[in-house]
């Protein structure tokens, strides 16, 4: 008999981690999701209503120790599906921001998914199977003036999923970068983003239909999807228009309503 | 003492000496560190230009050397700052040690970001100064065994240009560095492991040139350089890279204020 699958999702509260964990267990898995606050207790108790087998880690995954826990979690078992998703944004001016919000941005986005996929896909290697899920951003194609470290972040986390998909080719583990646009999440509150066009704007993306591309996508061992028709276009849009146009652009989307003159 | 002051770090060897030979030559007194001894020959030599060099030794992935840097510039007026202290790492990314890809993004990023963070603010309030960053070529054609390096690259080409569009109607520039493989000690540094990689056999660009080309595009306030664009890059590139990209890239070579 097939053992059951092992998916393990980070910053798995709310939003497209939540949504991906969801998924996860509809799909037969077992699931481990984990994230830095008390929710996640509730979401894994949510998850076990549906009927699935889930555990909650709640474990800061932007340091060592967090990540540490979470393998702790995990033991010996083997990891089938790691969706590699905690993040969060900032909004406003690069100089405007508290040099330690940045920091746990950088720790948070970089250093801490830099630390979960490379245990899981050393892991994976050796085994010589695994699905790894990164999620990343169509903000990582636009430099992103009013978002600046974020965006960095986000090239960043882009950047290094194709990397590494291509080292892992012929090793049966494969990468896939989820890069949606402005998805419907706790994001632009946690990232004090509700005053800017972007946050306000009623037409950002479902994040179950995000997860849904990112999970189908992730099964399927596929490099990268984006969410919707329009951040498609966006996408392909990025690839021929000058880096300053396209930071001119973000800003349109992120600057703040209220910039005071700084 | 010169009228004026260049900051470059990074700079015992390769891009960053060549920035602070030139810097030097056109008439700044300079403040250069490292995390390596070497900065104080690089010091002797650049004195011997007539200029005034303050050398630091210090490690810019740590708090304390970012401390330590600014606390040597407290009081003082910048004018150029060239954020250019960074590593590689070579080798397969499931191969590599925690602690070296930890220690890659805290000089690369978190240290990088920090530093231009706090020069941005002081070159805002005194109403004046120019920043050069060295990202890479790297950034935009992510590499297998060089998977973080590239990636980190790619963070520092994002927030720069961020960071020319937050500061478009202030007096600060930002000019993104933007170079092929060129020919300095980043390949054969120890702690980079890229002395087996095939790129440190490949021929690389002069960091003279590549550096003389950095200075003139921040010097004339210029979003972004890539130099050697027309030789050696492109010919690397081409074939490797979709052609949509080798277009961006080209653009950016050539893009105007």
């Amino acid at each position: 008999m097939a053992q059951t699958h092992l998916a393990v999702v980070t910053g798995a509260s709310t939003g497209i981690g939540r949504e991906l964990a969801r998924l996860a267990v509809a799909d037969g898995c077992d699931v481990i999701v984990a994230a830095d606050e008390p929710e996640i207790e509730e979401a894994a108790q949510s998850l076990r209503a549906s009927g699935g087998s889930a555990r909650a880690v709640r474990a800061d995954l932007s340091t060592a120790s967090g990540v540490e826990q979470l393998w702790q979690e995990i033991g010996d078992r083997p990891v089938d599906y790691m969706m590699a998703n905690a993040g969060r944004g900032l909004g406003d001016a690069f100089l405007d921001q508290e040099w330690d919000r940045i920091e746990e941005v950088i720790h948070l986005n970089v250093t801490g998914t830099t630390a979960v996929v490379q245990r899981a896909a050393r892991d994976m290697a050796r085994r010589g199977q695994g699905r790894i899920l990164i999620t990343g951003s169509l903000a990582g194609n636009l430099p992103g003036s009013y978002q600046a470290v974020y965006n960095a972040t986000k090239a960043y986390v882009d950047t290094l999923s194709w990397g590494i998909r291509e080292e892992l080719k012929d090793s049966g583990v494969t990468v896939t970068c989820l890069l949606p646009g402005p998805v419907e999440t706790e994001f632009f509150h946690r990232a004090d983003m509700e005053d800017t066009p972007v946050g306000e704007s009623g037409s950002k993306e479902d994040p179950a239909d995000v997860a849904r591309r990112g999970f189908e996508a992730m099964k399927a061992g596929r490099s990268g999807v984006s969410g919707s028709f329009m951040t498609r276009i966006q996408n392909a849009v990025s690839g021929i228009v000058p880096e300053s146009v396209l930071a001119r652009l973000h800003r349109g989307m992120a600057k703040p309503e209220e910039q005071s003159n700084g | 003492m010169a009228e004026k002051l260049a900051v470059v770090t990074g700079a015992s060897t390769g891009l960053g000496y060549q920035l602070a030979r030139i810097a030097a030559q056109d008439g700044h007194d300079l403040v250069i560190c490292a995390d390596e001894e070497e900065i104080h020959v690089a010091a002797e030599k650049l004195r011997s230009l007539g200029a005034e060099v303050e050398a630091l030794i210090l490690d810019l992935s740590g708090r304390d050397g970012v401390e330590a840097l600014f606390g040597a510039l407290e009081g003082r007026d910048i004018d150029l700052f060239c954020a250019n202290a960074g590593r590689a790492l070579g080798h397969a990314f499931a191969d590599q040690d925690w602690s070296d890809v930890k220690r890659l993004i805290d000089l690369n990023i978190l240290q990088s970001t920090s530093v231009l963070h706090r020069i941005g603010r002081r070159m805002h309030a005194r109403g004046s100064g120019r920043i050069l960053v060295t990202g890479s070529i790297g950034g935009y054609v992510p590499g297998p065994y060089d998977a973080v390096y590239d990636a980190t690259k790619a963070y520092l080409n994002s927030l720069s240009y961020a960071l020319q569009d937050e500061w478009r109607d202030s007096p600060v520039t930002l000019t993104c560095l933007m170079p092929g493989p060129t020919e300095t000690p980043i390949f054969h540094r120890e702690g980079n492991d890229l002395t087996e990689a095939p790129i440190a056999e490949r021929e690389k660009d002069d960091p003279v040139t590549v550096a003389e080309q950095g200075y003139r595009a921040v010097m004339a306030g210029q979003r972004g350089v890539v130099p050697g664009l027309h030789n050696r890059a492109i010919t690397m590139l081409t074939g490797l890279v979709p052609e949509s990209v080798l277009a961006r890239i080209h653009r950016m070579g050539a893009e105007p204020q």
